[in-house]
């Protein structure tokens, strides 16, 4: 018997009002939005909740001087239950130690061994992280016109305070392994852990705007302003273990010595100042200029600023005197082109300085814990702003009276002095090789978008729509300095994603085809013995130097390994469909990834089932599809616990055979509704309603699928990754299927 | 306009009031000369050091010519270890120490006190490069921090003869500065500490120049021999250890390795448990468990040279080969019962004493290890013990001692009844404890060191087998003795004398298992454990079989070759560490 610790469905709830309205120098708005979704855990829920408030105001107080003022606060809180058996996070945790046919109880209803190690913990359900976020954020501006709205001057400041309360729980939790006797899992933890951490953001801008129009052709517009931005982070911490009895929920209850107080302080301040140009003459030539020049407090002082200029123009061919072309045919022809560059200084603060970070020890030194520090990490030898340089084409064009309309933008972009790690040093450097402003990338993309939008009838129209747009980009290393090409770092032609890998050549027959083969041993194993047996994978020679292995791991002497795949999504798109028609509507909208290619990690267990862990769940589609002497044309090669655990010298190293084509459509959504006509809406006072039916993620196909069923195509990312976890692909909170009914109400 | 101006002015005031420089300093990190302005700064940045040891770690010799254990360690399996498998060339212990010393120069703090760290920090570096040195052979050295673009990273390795010279250096300045001669918690690093490093090291270096001729080195042996008795004889004469001999006989050896607290008269440095603290070690988990240990166990020519109590070789009995377990522990260094499990040894559950004979879940050959491990079956099921771990302790200065004089050829009877005899008395041993032996044993010869026929150095190397048995010495004894055959020494168990009838281990009637082969023996007797000894189980080769078909000792996994090879004397420098630093030369024949 095994007891299931999941749900097959779960509920959800959104509610959301508004109050608005509006007189002739004032508006308001208050809206409020709660929503709340049950976990997917039996036991021991991972609930979350979320409450939003919003007030909104503005107030002309003299014809040239307008106050406005938003409001907004939330409240999140999320409970993620734990267990205090082995490793603490439970999507991971899934595929360690969720074993299929461990049973949770004794049949006296206390808890198993395994139970209590695993799943048994939730059923006891005490052990959790409550999360609860606050965030308050204000935005007063003020716009001022004057000379006849051709000079405006506006200003506006922001605060937010972002408060996180993080407890932890972890108390020890009882089984029983004799009758009567109770033993207890997690004794080395039993701890409280309340972490505080506030986050206090201010930001303002002031800028003067000057418009004119000169000679009924010459259109300007100046802009010129000063921003500034700063953030304060402190956090306080305590953890203290001995909890006196289980329930215990305050850290005075703790009577253990393992107390660990941590503080925690980072403060960033930039800025900047901004302006832009705008020229258009007759609506037809159409310039912009833009300037950035910004400051950075987590840039050394000489390389602090960055200026970074943009220019753009446009040019509307359908307004010149010599397009002749009916606006019924073609409404807009528009030729654009731009060219500038941004800054990204989105790095972490103090990094050009040393830092001695002092925390307690994990040893017992003179009978305590005491603290500890270390060397500082090594410093870069310059620190500046990233600066992403692009050139973009474009084209607008409407026809057929606006009911087709197209955009389409090709673009290059060259990030200079990209912020990344350097070359690998040799090892005697002894600390990890500083991270600077060390590549260059250059991506080549474009995006189209095309839209149709008609109605069918006159009297009740049939109104449809149909959105398609599609995007695709690649990004190539151009400069790096990488002499020897070595494939771990980044080389100079690069394309970003590129995956190395064998080319598998199918599985060993039997021993004489093992003893001919390029030898396999030393570099991978098929077993822990080394020994290979017919049914293990054949990895083709491609040096022919009779051995298979990673050569000099550089470019030029890659062992027998190749390009295989590249892991970068390519043709990105979305198809947004719609109708109307006598009140009812209908909408869909479908998105995916036109390629893209996925080598399933080390740890997929929920890939690779008991050829990772040889306590893994069987996946359904393993069954029938692994090699024995009578089924050699299985996808899978003779079973083998932990081939693929490993990542280098195993059997199912990265290969052509496995490697997957995560491409996929989804539909991501479908909605019907139907508007309540007014007579009928207009007796409950209503101005209007209207009810619908919508479903989120009911539909996708992959090519995946044909190979595994048992992850979504959109779950192959690292495992845990909403908590920071890199171990494993595709333990992950699982992408829900929902279906909702709503109403809609407006007084 | 007047009232525009005065609002546009404090707007602008308003919006930039909050506005302040670019320069941000990080408040919850310290600063450099605040670290390095105090003596509490030194202590706070010497306590990074520590990592550096051993720590908890009870599974050392996890791959050494004793144990067999669950699968065969690749680096002996015959053609199975490569380049691309070695690891360890990891240097950044040694950035953080060399950043240490060479920072370590604020005149704010007395000189004394500044040399003080620094010693300790030499200390920790000595460590270091002792554990690459026995590793890896030849390293490079290097004294400072080296910045990223300093053409030394692409250094060769430098010879050995360089390094170990500025190890000593390091270990030498260590003995002279570290001003704390006594630590009551055991924990930190003192004096007689260091001289116990130095002693273990010269020890390690001049048995390895005297016996790896290859090197050419024989000459300089003799110079760390005596700096290894030298710095020995340090702690015997003003370090104020003496060896354990509370608990009684019979129980005061194992209580060294099991006490919540270091036995403080012996242990010189340990790695400290304590549950309120929330620190432990995985010993139960490891050494008591079918999946997360190696199911290590002791073969049975290794226990052999456990000694009789009157002093002679138990292998002098010719009816050794066909004796029973519960027949051959009988009677014998008082240190076998402490280490293995034998005869009435009893643990508990539940507050209860449960009798606890050899189990063959967790072991291959039968002797099954006890040293580390706790009574209590509480601490199996995790990382949940709280006994200390002894990094050092007195009884391998003794030996260290001993064996360096013995191989000086200077040992005399006085130091002999000082070293050996103290430990063998303990164990309970009643002859040979006060005068140097003259016999030799030939079983000692004959399965362990062939080329050596001085019956000193015969019995100080078993004595420190016996003595220092699991506690992380045992491979690279064999590296400098250079003896890298013993690795292919059979695992094997004990003596069965024949299929299917239960045998009583611990002699308190109960049957605990039965060997067999095909069929389980049906009906099964309740509590007894049936291994299949079946040349092949399920089409596989079986890797538990008895040595002669249906009879004999048990074996553990001949089927895998253990290979030694002189190549093995060092390990290969990985071969990514080579692609990144192609200047480095390979280790020979690798």
């Amino acid at each position: 018997m095994s007891v299931s610790s999941d749900k097959k469905s779960n509920g959800s709830t959104d509610n959301n009002i508004s109050i608005a309205g509006s007189g002739e120098y004032s508006s308001f708005l208050v809206s409020a939005r709660y929503n709340q979704q049950d976990g997917l855990f039996r036991y021991n829920s991972d609930d979350y909740d979320m409450n939003n408030f919003r007030a909104k105001g503005s107030i002309q107080l003299f014809p040239w001087l307008r106050v406005d003022n938003n409001a907004d606060y939330s409240l999140m809180s999320y409970h993620n239950p734990i267990n205090v058996g082995e490793g603490g996070g439970i999507w991971r945790n899934l595929a360690d130690e969720g074993h299929p046919s461990a049973t949770m109880l004794n049949p006296d209803g206390s808890i198993t061994f395994a139970g209590a190690y695993t799943v048994g913990d939730f059923y006891y359900g005490k052990n959790g992280i409550d999360t609860k976020k606050q965030i308050f954020r204000n935005t007063t501006g003020i716009a001022t016109n004057f000379f006849d709205n051709k000079l405006r001057i506006n200003g506006d400041f922001t605060f937010r305070n972002t408060n996180e309360n993080i407890e932890q729980k972890r108390v020890q939790v009882p089984y029983s392994t004799v009758a009567g006797e109770t033993a207890y899992v997690g004794t080395a933890t039993n701890d409280l852990m309340f972490d505080k951490r506030e986050t206090k953001y201010i930001a303002t801008n002031i800028y003067g705007e000057y418009e004119n129009l000169f000679l009924d052709k010459h259109s300007v517009k100046i802009l010129a302003g000063l921003n500034y931005e700063q953030s304060t982070y402190q956090r306080l911490a305590a953890q203290r273990n001995g909890l006196i009895f289980e329930d215990a929920t305050d850290i005075n209850l703790a009577l253990g010595q393992a107390i660990t107080p941590t503080g925690g302080y980072e403060r960033w301040n930039i800025l900047g100042g901004f302006s832009r140009l705008n020229y258009s003459f007759e609506d037809r030539y159409l310039l912009e200029v833009n300037a950035r020049y910004d400051g950075s407090s987590k840039f050394p002082s000489n390389q602090r600023f960055g200026f970074f200029p943009s220019v753009s123009a446009g040019w509307r061919i359908n307004n010149e005197s010599f397009w002749h072309v009916s606006p019924d045919v073609v409404s807009d022809l528009k030729l654009r082109a731009s060219y500038g560059s941004l800054g990204n200084g989105n790095i972490g603060s103090y990094m050009f300085q040393e830092n001695f970070v002092i925390s307690q020890s994990s040893l017992i030194l003179g009978g305590v814990r005491p603290q500890r520090t270390s060397r500082p990490s090594v410093l870069p030898e310059g620190l500046t702003w990233e600066k992403a340089t692009t050139a973009n084409l474009g084209l607008d064009l409407s026809i057929l009276s606006n009911r087709l309309s197209f955009t389409g933008d090709a673009y290059i972009r060259n990030t200079t002095d990209m912020f990344t790690v350097g070359l690998t040093a040799p090892a005697v450097f002894g600390a990890t090789v500083p991270k600077g402003n060390y590549a260059d990338l250059r991506t080549t993309g474009w995006e189209l978008s095309i839209n149709w939008q008609d109605k069918i009838g006159t009297n009740k129209p049939f109104g449809y729509n149909m959105r398609v747009t599609l995007a695709d980009n690649k990004s190539k290393i151009t400069k790096y300095n990488n002499p020897n090409k070595l494939i771990t770092d980044y080389y100079v032609g690069q394309t970003i994603g590129e995956i190395w890998g064998y080319e598998t050549e199918g599985f060993f027959i039997d021993q004489d085809d093992i003893d001919s083969h390029a030898k396999q041993s030393p570099f991978m194993r098929a077993s822990p013995t080394g020994i290979w047996y017919p049914g293990d994978i054949k990895l083709r020679d491609l040096n022919g130097d009779d051995f298979i292995n990673i050569g000099q791991n550089t470019v030029d002497d890659p062992g027998d390994r190749k390009i295989i795949g590249n892991s970068a999504p390519r043709y990105t798109y979305g198809i947004t469909l719609g109708a109307d028609w006598n009140g009812f509507f209908f909408s869909t909208f479908f998105q995916g990834v036109g390629k893209q290619q996925w080598y399933p990690s080390t740890e997929a267990g929920f890939f690779w089932g008991q050829y990772n862990r040889p306590y893994n769940n069987i996946p359904a589609w393993h069954i029938g599809n692994m090699w024995t002497p009578e089924n050699t044309d299985a996808y899978l090669p003779r079973l083998v616990g932990r081939a693929a655990s490993s990542s280098t010298a195993r059997e199912l190293a990265v290969q052509t055979k496995y490697l997957q084509n995560v491409a996929y459509i989804r539909m991501k959504n479908i909605q019907l509704g139907y508007n309540i006509p007014h007579t009928l809406v207009s007796k409950i006072k209503a101005s209007s309603a209207r009810v619908y039916l919508s479903g989120e993620n009911l539909w996708s196909y992959s090519p995946l699928y044909k190979i595994s069923k048992t992850l979504d195509v959109e779950n192959t990312v690292a495992s845990d990754a909403t908590t920071g976890g890199t171990f494993g692909d595709g333990n992950n909170y699982p992408m829900l299927r929902s279906f909702s009914f709503g109403i809609s109400l407006s007084y | 306009m007047n009232k525009i101006k005065y609002f546009l002015a404090v707007c602008i005031c308003a919006a930039f009031a909050a506005c302040e420089p670019l320069d941000q300093e990080p408040q919850s990190t310290a600063s450099k000369s605040a670290v390095f302005g105090s003596e509490n700064g030194l202590q706070l940045f010497a306590n990074s050091f520590y990592t550096i040891l051993p720590g908890t770690n009870t599974t050392l010799d996890a791959m050494s010519d004793y144990l067999a254990v669950k699968t065969v360690p690749t680096f002996i399996q015959e053609n199975a270890f490569a380049p691309s498998q070695s690891s360890g060339w990891t240097w950044t212990d040694l950035r953080n120490i060399n950043y240490f010393i060479v920072n370590c120069t604020d005149p704010k703090v007395p000189i004394d006190v500044r040399k003080n760290y620094i010693g300790i920090a030499r200390f920790f570096r000595a460590y270091f490069y002792f554990e690459k040195v026995k590793r890896f052979g030849d390293v490079p050295w290097m004294g400072k921090p080296l910045d990223i673009n300093d053409p030394a990273l692409y250094n060769p390795q430098d010879p050995r003869t360089l390094v170990l010279d500025s190890v000593l250096a390091d270990l030498n300045y260590a003995c002279e500065n570290i001003k704390t001669t006594n630590d009551a918690t055991r924990s930190t690093v003192t004096k007689y500490v260091a001289y116990a490093l130095k002693s273990r090291i010269c020890l390690f270096e001049g048995t390895f120049r005297k016996y790896h001729t290859e090197l050419n080195l024989e000459g300089t042996a003799d110079a760390w021999l005596q700096e290894a008795a030298d710095a020995a004889q340090e702690v015997m004469t003003n370090g104020g250890y003496s060896i354990n001999n509370t608990g009684g006989a019979g129980s005061s050896y194992r209580l060294v390795f099991t006490n919540p607290t270091p036995i403080a008269n012996e242990v010189m440095l340990a790695s400290i448990c304590d549950a309120s603290l929330g620190v432990y070690n995985d010993a139960n988990w490891w050494w008591t468990s079918g999946t997360y240990g190696a199911k290590a166990s002791f073969i049975r020519t290794f226990i052999n040279t456990y000694l009789n109590l009157d002093g002679t070789p138990f292998t002098d009995n010719p009816e050794w080969p066909t004796m029973l377990f519960k027949d051959e522990v009988k009677n014998r260094d008082l240190r076998l019962k402490q280490t293995i499990r034998l005869g009435d040894y009893k643990r508990i559950s539940g507050g209860n004493q449960v009798a606890a004979p050899p189990l063959f879940t967790y072991t291959f050959t039968g002797y099954q290890p006890i040293k580390w491990t706790l009574d209590d079956t509480f601490y199996d099921s995790g990382a949940l013990n709280i006994n200390s771990i002894s990094l050092f302790r007195y009884a391998e200065v003794l030996l260290n001692f001993a064996e360096a004089k013995a191989e000086l050829g200077t040992l005399t009877d006085a130091e002999w009844a000082q070293t050996v005899g103290v430990l063998r008395a303990r164990a309970g041993i009643t002859n040979g404890l006060s005068t140097k032996p003259t016999l030799v044993d030939s079983y000692l010869v004959t399965n362990y060191f062939p080329g050596i026929s001085d019956p000193v150095i015969l019995e100080v190397r078993r004595e420190r087998g016996i003595e220092l048995s699991l506690e992380g010495f045992r491979f690279s004894d064999i590296l400098r003795w250079k003896r890298g055959e013993l690795m292919q020494m059979t695992w094997n168990g004990f003596y069965v004398p024949e299929l299917v009838t239960p045998m009583d281990l611990n002699e308190d009637g109960v049957l605990d298992v039965a060997f067999y082969q095909g069929d389980k023996p049906n009906p099964a007797i309740a509590g007894v454990t049936y291994v299949d000894v079946s040349e092949t189980l399920s089409g596989k080769v079986n890797s538990q079989k008895l040595k002669n078909g249906n009879s004999g000792e048990l074996t553990w996994m001949t089927e895998i070759s253990r290979k030694w090879d002189d190549k093995l004397y060092y390990y290969p420098i990985p071969q990514a560490d080579r692609v990144a630093n192609p200047n480095l030369y390979q280790n020979p024949d690798w």
